[in-house]
């Protein structure tokens, strides 16, 4: 019971670590925006329910790598070593689920008097569902998925494949996708669909991504790939110019089903204020989770996108300019203190 | 191609390079010391890694402080950190490279493949490097250095973690390229390679040049240099192992 208990300790401190890497959420510009949602509703004293359908979704998105297994955060090969006879094996099994935070939230739904033991039945099932799949995604690499992220052309498409990537293995970008998805259904689908969502939903998807664009390095700062950006003989504007067509390419292909322009005058604005923090507040953004920043940053972000993103649905393209205008001098000024340092 | 004079390195307090300066012209420049002694250091500020408080140091007459771009165009560099992206792959890495170095993407696919080949690489060519063992990065990191064909090469300890064949390639590589004029400057624990294929040996201890090959006319073995200048071996026992089990 000592070996059992000391392995249980261990794996109960991993995952209190492990649950202090979702810290970032609360600086995250979409979870900022919900609360604001709620915050707003409050003070006019109604029900918020505007907020509800975005909470869902980042609740959705968060069950992912919060439905992982505790166990897994002892190496297999640990695991094995250890000398545990069989029956601690399955006790350890079993002891160990009930440090699942999945398994919490299902409890504390069941006792929550407003929802139904079905719908705590039906999170539960969704979440080994999503468990199965991160499993069989992991078992089977040449499966891997970012495998289809094509080779950009000019010289800095290894670079541009890259950021891609890594963007993909941050929770903000799914949000945002899930976003567009369901955007593009509203525009296809819907009988009715109101033109004026659209510019709405664009600011959305910028809105879900905006947080990466503050700090475009900090998937980096896991890696050695830092170094390697020293070692290319590029200059700083490229360097940062393949971190944001990564970012634009993205968003583009997110908000052309919604309205192109309006999310690209957001997404520019955005970039242009988040390589303040990508390039002085570089902070270490962890896989499979939301990016964080700092608040001032991405409520200067948000609140000067939506305003020049609105504008440039109401105004016209010169708007999209102005954004573009903004973003070429910042990536001219950080590009050289990129260059300084 | 290297010279650098009384360069001088503090973290805080610590002195980690204490008034370096050396030269090295042409073949394979080895650079020995004990853990923390200051040898990736010394490469990190010759590489423009890292910026040193004081002195000088030129590649190829390029001042490293004042043109990093011109800097790294002429030199490959295996850092210690390997420098690798975890979402490329093995071969995503060298395509990577060559259009960034100006060279041609036929070219660049060629001298990957060649690469990949020596390296005895080309089966993981399509493994992402978190797929990837420490000795297949390690690899990866040197093809990423020679795919440009550099004038000076800066390896931080290539041959720790590399099987034998491998290492023997790697070696008989290094040995080829320094005898076509490219300086090879690298940094290494394994005392018996070292000896085998330096041509320049130097031996750097608390962040100063204690001991350099080119000063020395008589030779002795390495391992009784090191041993005699660098540091010498604990004769601390440990008693309870191999003791009966508790």
């Amino acid at each position: 019971m000592a070996r059992l208990s000391a392995i249980l300790a261990a794996l109960g401190r991993a995952v209190r670590r492990d649950l202090g890497t979702f810290r970032s959420l609360k600086t995250n510009n979409f979870f900022l925006f919900i609360l604001l949602l709620a915050w707003a509703a409050g003070v006019s004293h109604v029900e918020p329910h505007s907020s509800y359908p975005l909470l869902l979704l980042l609740f959705f998105v968060l069950l992912f790598p919060l439905s992982s297994d505790p166990l897994d955060k002892v190496p297999p090969s640990r695991l094995a070593l250890w000398p545990l006879a069989q029956g601690e094996r399955v006790t350890l099994r079993l002891m160990s689920l009930a440090l699942s935070p999945v398994l919490w939230f299902a409890i504390l739904f069941m006792f929550f008097r407003r929802v139904r033991p079905g719908i705590a039945l039906a999170f539960l099932t969704a979440a080994i569902l999503v468990q199965f799949v991160a499993v069989l995604a992991r078992r089977i690499p040449a499966r891997n998925p970012f495998r289809f992220v094509p080779p950009f052309p000019s010289r800095l498409g290894g670079l541009i494949r890259n950021n891609v990537r890594q963007m993909l293995t941050v929770l903000d970008m799914y949000i945002a996708i899930l976003l567009s998805i369901g955007g593009c259904a509203y525009r296809f689908l819907a009988s009715n669909p109101q033109p004026a969502a659209f510019p709405i939903l664009a600011l959305l998807v910028g809105l879900a991504m905006s947080t990466y664009a503050n700090n475009l390095f900090g998937l980096d700062l896991a890696s050695s790939a830092t170094t390697r950006y020293r070692l290319l003989p590029l200059g700083g504007w490229e360097i940062l110019l393949a971190k944001d067509l990564a970012f634009l390419a993205i968003l583009a292909l997110l908000v052309l089903p919604l309205d192109l322009f309006t999310g690209l005058t957001f997404g520019l604005f955005a970039l242009a204020v988040g390589h303040h923090g990508s390039i002085f507040r570089q902070v270490r953004t962890r896989r499979w989770r939301f990016a964080g920043t700092r608040v001032a940053l991405g409520v200067t972000q948000s609140v000067g996108g939506i305003i020049l993103g609105f504008t440039e649905h109401l105004h016209g393209v010169a708007f999209l300019f102005a954004s573009a205008a903004i973003y070429a001098a910042s990536l001219w000024f950080y590009a050289w203190r990129w260059d300084a340092s | 191609m290297i010279e650098c004079s009384n360069v001088v390195k503090r973290f805080g307090d610590f002195v980690a390079l204490d008034s370096v300066s050396l030269q090295a012209a042409s073949g394979i420049c080895a650079l020995l010391g004990p853990n923390g002694a200051g040898k990736s250091t010394l490469l990190k500020i010759l590489t423009g890694l890292l910026p040193m408080d004081s002195g000088s140091a030129r590649i190829c007459g390029l001042e490293v402080a004042k043109r990093p771009i011109e800097l790294r165009r002429i030199i490959g560099v295996l850092p210690e950190d390997l420098g690798l992206f975890d979402s490329l792959t093995v071969g995503e890495h060298l395509d990577l490279c060559g259009p960034i170095y100006g060279i041609a993407r036929a070219e660049t696919r060629e001298r990957s493949a060649a690469l990949l080949r020596i390296l005895r690489l080309d089966h993981a060519r399509d493994l992402f490097i978190e797929q990837c063992s420490h000795g297949m990065r390690k690899k990866t990191a040197l093809a990423m250095a020679l795919l440009h064909n550099p004038r000076v090469l800066f390896l931080d300890e290539p041959f720790e973690g590399i099987d034998p064949v491998s290492a023997k390639t790697i070696h008989e590589l290094l040995s080829a390229i320094a005898s076509r004029g490219v300086l090879v400057f690298l940094t290494s624990h394994i005392l018996s390679i070292v000896d085998k294929f330096a041509t320049e040996v130097l031996m750097i201890r608390g962040g100063k040049i204690v001991w350099s090959s080119a000063a020395q006319a008589a030779p002795r073995p390495l391992e009784e240099i090191y041993f005699e200048f660098v540091e010498s071996q604990p004769a601390e026992d440990l008693p309870w192992l191999g003791s009966p089990q508790s």
